[in-house]
């Protein structure tokens, strides 16, 4: 079945309606789209929100309204089209950016669709065993960060950047771990998609000792960070 | 799959009030849930969780938000596509959406607008509609939005709402709320408006609170209990199309979930 175009007027008609919401010239349907926006912003990114003044915030809602081009209907990613637009505007102070940003990664990790399953028993040495692999956990991000991560929240202390992992438990909490340059070179030489056979992952780290890396393993595998598991069960 | 009887009366899900859900028993009185697909499609953790939970429990039934069937773009094919995956994984029969669109040529404005009411957009309007309902396999419920815009030389809404509905076979939720706001904002009688709508097409019904400012123009808020009046429009529009499951929505100001169900049980 096709669909018929739709008459010259109607298109005039609505474009025009909507020329005047986006630049708040129409007052209920301008107000309403203003506010949806700001409780997206305040509900999403508390921490972003909380370093501006709700007049700041309301020039970033209208802004956004005007210029940005939304392409995602789902309302889940009004949050992903406003760091979009974020990302593409000059904003004046970078760091406020890596804060977005990383209050994105936090929602997108919480609800990206992948299951996470509870860390399944190992044996106590499965590097004997020829068919473990090492998978990353699949809602893993990987960022750096110009504060440092707390339990309350971000804290800026100084210039220098921080790396971390965040992921989901299979508890659906969201975890934030600090990596070290070792830890970002194990997670490195993990494929993103298809894991890495541990005997093989194992020969690679040359610069441990077998126990110590077998240490990390159980621990991250524990964590959640990473998955150890038989390769037939993936 | 579980049907949803003429008497059933449910509630819109909130946020607030999902994890009490889950914890308890399925609730007296809730004999189903509502729900928007793009809040909750495509989503693993604990909303997935939640949602798997309360499936269980509750018929759902979906409402829509961004379809935007009124608008002037393209279908959203790809959009309607997952629409239709949600359904499915979760056995919903019922997908209602808004007369109304939500798009232009720059994107989504998240919002429900009215739609030109003018005779030579019907056709339009209609192929649409039975384009999508050919993709989702279901009829397509559209509700009568409430609006705070005119267009030039628009034609009445049952002028307009009618023919759409009996061309395109589509289904009616009839959102009673609406009619009383829009009859009061735009000064025309609803109770003719309601004895107007063909009774077989009306699958459900949905009842609301509102806020009047000082000037007396009526907000579709839906953040205070429903007014007398509402209730009064519902009873008459039940005593002549007949009963049909009735879905409360309260968004705003979200009283909690025992003092919801006992409004619900009230109506």
């Amino acid at each position: 079945m096709t669909v018929m175009p739709p008459p010259t007027s109607f298109a005039l008609n609505i474009q025009a309606f909507t020329h005047n919401i986006r630049v708040h010239q129409r007052q209920h349907y301008s107000d309403f789209t203003r506010q949806h926006i700001i409780n997206v912003i305040q509900q999403t990114f508390p921490h972003f929100s909380r370093h501006h003044n709700l007049e700041t915030l309301t020039q970033y809602a209208d802004t956004f309204v005007r210029q940005h081009h939304a392409v995602d209907p789902e309302f889940h990613q009004i949050a992903t089209e406003f760091v979009r637009f974020m990302q593409g505007n000059s904003i004046k102070n970078p760091a406020l950016l890596s804060l977005l940003e990383y209050e994105w990664v936090l929602f997108t990790v919480s609800i990206l669709p992948s299951p996470i399953f509870g860390p399944n028993t190992l044996p106590v040495n499965p590097t004997l065993c020829d068919n473990y692999y090492i998978y990353l956990n699949p809602t893993l991000y990987c960022i750096e960060v110009p504060f440092i991560v707390t339990q309350d929240g971000p804290v800026f202390v100084n210039n220098s950047s921080h790396h971390y992992a965040i992921f989901r438990h299979f508890t659906h909490a969201v975890h934030y771990k600090p990596l070290n340059p070792q830890e970002r070179y194990f997670i490195q030489k993990i494929p993103e998609t298809d894991g890495i056979a541990l005997k093989k992952w194992i020969e690679i780290m040359t610069f441990l000792t077998h126990d110590d890396l077998l240490a990390w393993l159980f621990t991250q595998h524990q964590e959640q960070l990473i998955i150890i598991d038989q390769e037939k069960n993936r | 799959m579980r049907t949803i009887n003429p008497e059933a009366k449910g509630i819109g899900l909130r946020t607030e009030h999902v994890d009490e859900l889950c914890a308890r028993p399925p609730v007296a009185g809730i004999n189903f849930l509502e729900l928007s697909p793009e809040n909750w499609m495509n989503l693993g953790g604990k909303k997935r969780a939640s949602l798997d939970n309360l499936a269980e429990k509750y018929p759902l039934v979906a409402h829509g938000l961004s379809l935007s069937i009124g608008d002037t773009e393209p279908l959203n094919l790809s959009f309607i596509r997952r629409i239709r995956q949600f359904l499915d994984d979760y056995n919903i029969t019922w997908y209602s959406e808004h007369l109304s669109f939500s798009r232009d040529a720059q994107g989504y404005l998240y919002d429900l607008l009215p739609i030109p009411r003018h005779a030579e957009n019907i056709p339009y309007l209609i192929s649409r509609i039975q384009h999508v309902q050919e993709m989702l396999d279901r009829p397509l419920i559209l509700e009568n939005i409430s609006y705070y815009h005119h267009y030039d030389d628009e034609i009445p809404e049952d002028e307009f709402l009618i023919p759409i509905i009996e061309k395109s076979e589509c289904k009616l939720l009839l959102d009673i709320n609406n009619v009383y706001v829009n009859s009061q904002n735009h000064g025309y009688d609803g109770t003719a408006f309601i004895r107007a709508l063909p009774s077989s097409s009306i699958a459900y019904y949905h009842i609301a609170g509102h806020w009047r400012q000082n000037d007396g123009f009526i907000l579709d808020t839906h953040g205070t209990s429903v007014c007398t009046a509402v209730a009064t429009l519902a009873k008459q529009t039940i005593k002549y199309h007949g009963k049909r499951p009735l879905l409360l929505e309260r968004d705003h100001h979200l009283p909690t979930l025992d003092d919801l169900c006992e409004e619900l049980n009230q109506l």
